[in-house]
């Protein structure tokens, strides 16, 4: 027999919770639910609360002094987790508004043990702390009375083999309060605001026995109530399948599978990078095109106004039959996680193996200004656990012409990237001419060669090598006054 | 008769109507009249509601506090009053506890007709504001004990409560 007591850690039922908490709520903790008026913590509780109350573990949802009852019952019953038929019977809400009113906190405390002797439940939460600091100071009591009901509150919710849960209206999180020593969790929502936009964090401060995940989370609050979005790489690390070294996929454009060294390396990512309009989303179509041909499946995160999606008759019956999923990016105040999120489960949903994000422009725009900051290093963990989900990945970005210099991506993000494209204009006997190079594929050979390219109804079409020109990447290239007939090399 | 004092008051003053005839108001209908007998007089009916509304107050009291009931007690009574001027002739408008006594004998003062109607219309403008503010169906779960009796004995044997 063990001599260690195992905790159970019960599931919240609170989308990517668990894996930010470290695999869920450890059995009989004792934990703080701490944030500003607003921030989420009654739905947050009421969703655990719903999902976790059965017959056998009853739940007691405590009111004190902060949203009258009526107003919770009825906004919180707009969520589809509330459960009319489970009131009164797995789980109860009692009103201890007129012992708070008082003042008196050791009928609030007397009320909250006879209750949880009663009914013996599973779970007990009491909503909310500040409400009843509020009614001491009214009535003059000093400080230290609060102080010592909440500690003996939480000593007591210990001991009763339920898993016990304690809303603050407002804390200040430098205070001093003894209530965070005696918590075995202390789960802290915020709202951050930058220019005009909002996005809800979460952040476990604390929660003993178990290692959470560091930082501050982001989450939204929808139909379903809280949707916590957990960084994905950190949650689940997965090894990357083993895949054949020659294993190629193809772009859907013979010419440039052939300029890749015989297609892209599966498991790659692959960087496109051009001008506006040099036909970016375009090749990213072709390769979700060329996947369906031969029954694979894909996933597409459209940040453009006007994604191909919409001009592409290919990709629209893709997605008609199924086969490619498309992620919602119109949702305002997007996070990393979010859109990590959404493509993982598409990905899983499908057994997709084929990813475009177009373009990358377009993502660091939808992301809410909170996020734009670190646009770079989430990129790369974004990338990373795509590849870890076992994908071939195709981002587009948006590159300015430059002529004086050669540059792959704004994000300085070329370097984490298997393979590039590049895409540039030029001007050939007045007239603006496409051309297109590989610029990289790790580990392979590749062509070295600047195509001019073509776009029709079928796609890319791949010209000849643009030989007997020079200065190509200056955009004005000029004629040079010998020329070889075959000058593309593999290297 | 009382209709027509309604006219030109605003939809939201207005008692339910519309469910003079629905089936929560005659589940409440039964329910009343078996707690005040087959030929109740107006002092029955008025031991009814008080009655009555000792279950709802044992109900609902956990939950929703006293504050809470003694809100939706004043309005019900304030909407109801519309259709039966009599209800909210007493009333006090902030009043902070319900004061049933008040209630009781208003009602035991009315011919025995308008006292069952009235009652009638007061617990179902009740129910009805319950169930706009928190839902019909957490209405029923919370009052569905309330309004069911025991099928089966003759209504006026029941003692009176």
């Amino acid at each position: 027999m063990s001599a260690i007591v195992a905790i159970s850690r019960l599931a919240t039922g609170v989308p990517g919770l668990d894996e930010v908490l470290g695999g869920g709520l450890p059995e009989f903790s004792f934990n703080l639910i701490a944030g500003l008026p607003g921030s989420g913590k009654t739905t947050l509780s009421n969703q655990i609360m719903f999902s976790l109350a059965s017959e056998q573990r009853k739940a007691l949802y405590f009111t004190v002094l902060g949203e009258p009852p009526l107003k919770m019952l009825r906004y919180q019953q707009q969520f589809s987790f509330f459960d009319s038929d489970a009131v009164n019977d797995s789980v109860r809400f009692i009103n201890l508004s007129e012992e708070a009113a008082g003042g008196d906190l050791s009928k609030v405390l007397d009320r909250i043990v006879e209750e949880v002797e009663a009914v013996g439940p599973g779970l007990v939460f009491v909503d909310s702390f500040r409400s009843v600091d509020m009614a001491s100071s009214a009535n003059g009591s000093p400080v230290t009375a609060l102080q010592q009901f909440v500690q003996q509150l939480g000593i007591l919710m210990t001991s009763w083999q339920a898993t016990t849960f304690l809303l603050g209206e407002y804390f200040d999180e430098t205070d001093a309060n003894p209530v965070f020593t005696v918590a075995d969790g202390l789960i802290w929502l915020r709202q951050s605001v930058e220019r005009n936009s909002m996005v809800r964090k979460l952040e476990i401060m604390k929660m003993r026995g178990q290692a959470t995940l560091p930082g501050l989370h982001a989450f939204r609050i929808g139909q379903n109530g809280l949707r916590v979005f957990a960084p994905k790489a950190a949650a689940h690390v997965r090894t990357p399948p083993v895949v054949a070294p020659d294993a190629r996929l193809s772009v859907g454009v013979a010419a440039i599978d052939e300029m890749l060294g015989g297609g892209l390396p599966r498991g790659f990512s692959l960087l496109v990078a051009g001008p506006s309009g040099s036909g970016k989303s375009v090749l990213g179509a072709s390769f979700l095109a060329a996947g369906a041909a031969i029954g694979e499946t894909g996933v597409i995160a459209a940040f453009e106004r006007n994604p191909a999606l919409g001009v592409n008759r290919a990709l629209a019956e893709q997605v008609a039959a199924g086969t490619l999923a498309v992620i919602d990016t119109a949702a305002p105040d997007l996070s990393m996680d979010e859109v990590l999120m959404s493509l993982t489960a598409e990905i899983r949903r499908l057994r997709a193996t084929r990813v475009v994000l177009d373009s990358l422009t377009g993502f660091e725009l939808a992301l809410a200004p909170t996020f734009r900051t670190d646009f770079r290093e989430s990129l790369l963990q974004l990338v990373a656990a795509l590849i870890g989900e076992g994908v071939t990945v195709l981002m587009t970005c948006e590159l300015e012409d430059r002529y004086t210099d050669l540059r792959f991506s704004p994000y300085g993000n070329a370097f984490m990237t298997d393979a590039i494209i590049v895409q540039r204009y030029i001007e050939v006997e007045s007239r603006l001419r496409r051309m297109l190079a590989v610029v990289k594929v790790r580990g392979s050979a590749h062509s070295d060669a600047l195509r001019e390219f073509t776009i029709d109804e079928n796609g890319i079409q791949i010209g000849e090598v643009l030989s007997g020109q020079e200065g190509l990447l200056g955009g004005r290239p000029t004629r040079v006054a010998q020329t070889t007939a075959h000058d593309e090399t593999v290297r | 008769m009382w209709v027509a004092l309604m006219t030109g008051l605003p939809a939201s003053l207005r008692p339910p109507l519309e469910h003079m005839s629905s089936p929560e108001r005659i589940r409440i209908e039964l329910a009343l009249r078996h707690r005040a007998g087959s030929d109740s007089d107006a002092s029955a009916t008025a031991h009814a509601v008080v009655a009555l509304w000792g279950e709802i107050d044992r109900a609902l009291l956990p939950i929703i506090g006293a504050a809470g009931v003694t809100a939706l007690y004043g309005r019900s009574l304030f909407l109801a009053g519309h259709a039966h001027p009599w209800l909210s002739v007493w009333q006090q408008r902030s009043a902070a506890s319900v004061d049933l006594k008040l209630l009781q004998s208003s009602v035991a003062a009315q011919i025995p007709s308008d006292a069952f109607a009235g009652a009638c219309t007061f617990f179902v403008t009740f129910h009805d504001l319950l169930a706009s503010m928190v839902g019909a169906a957490l209405t029923e779960r919370l009052l569905h004990s309330v309004w069911e009796f025991p099928t089966g004995g003759d209504p006026a044997q029941e003692p009176l409560q």
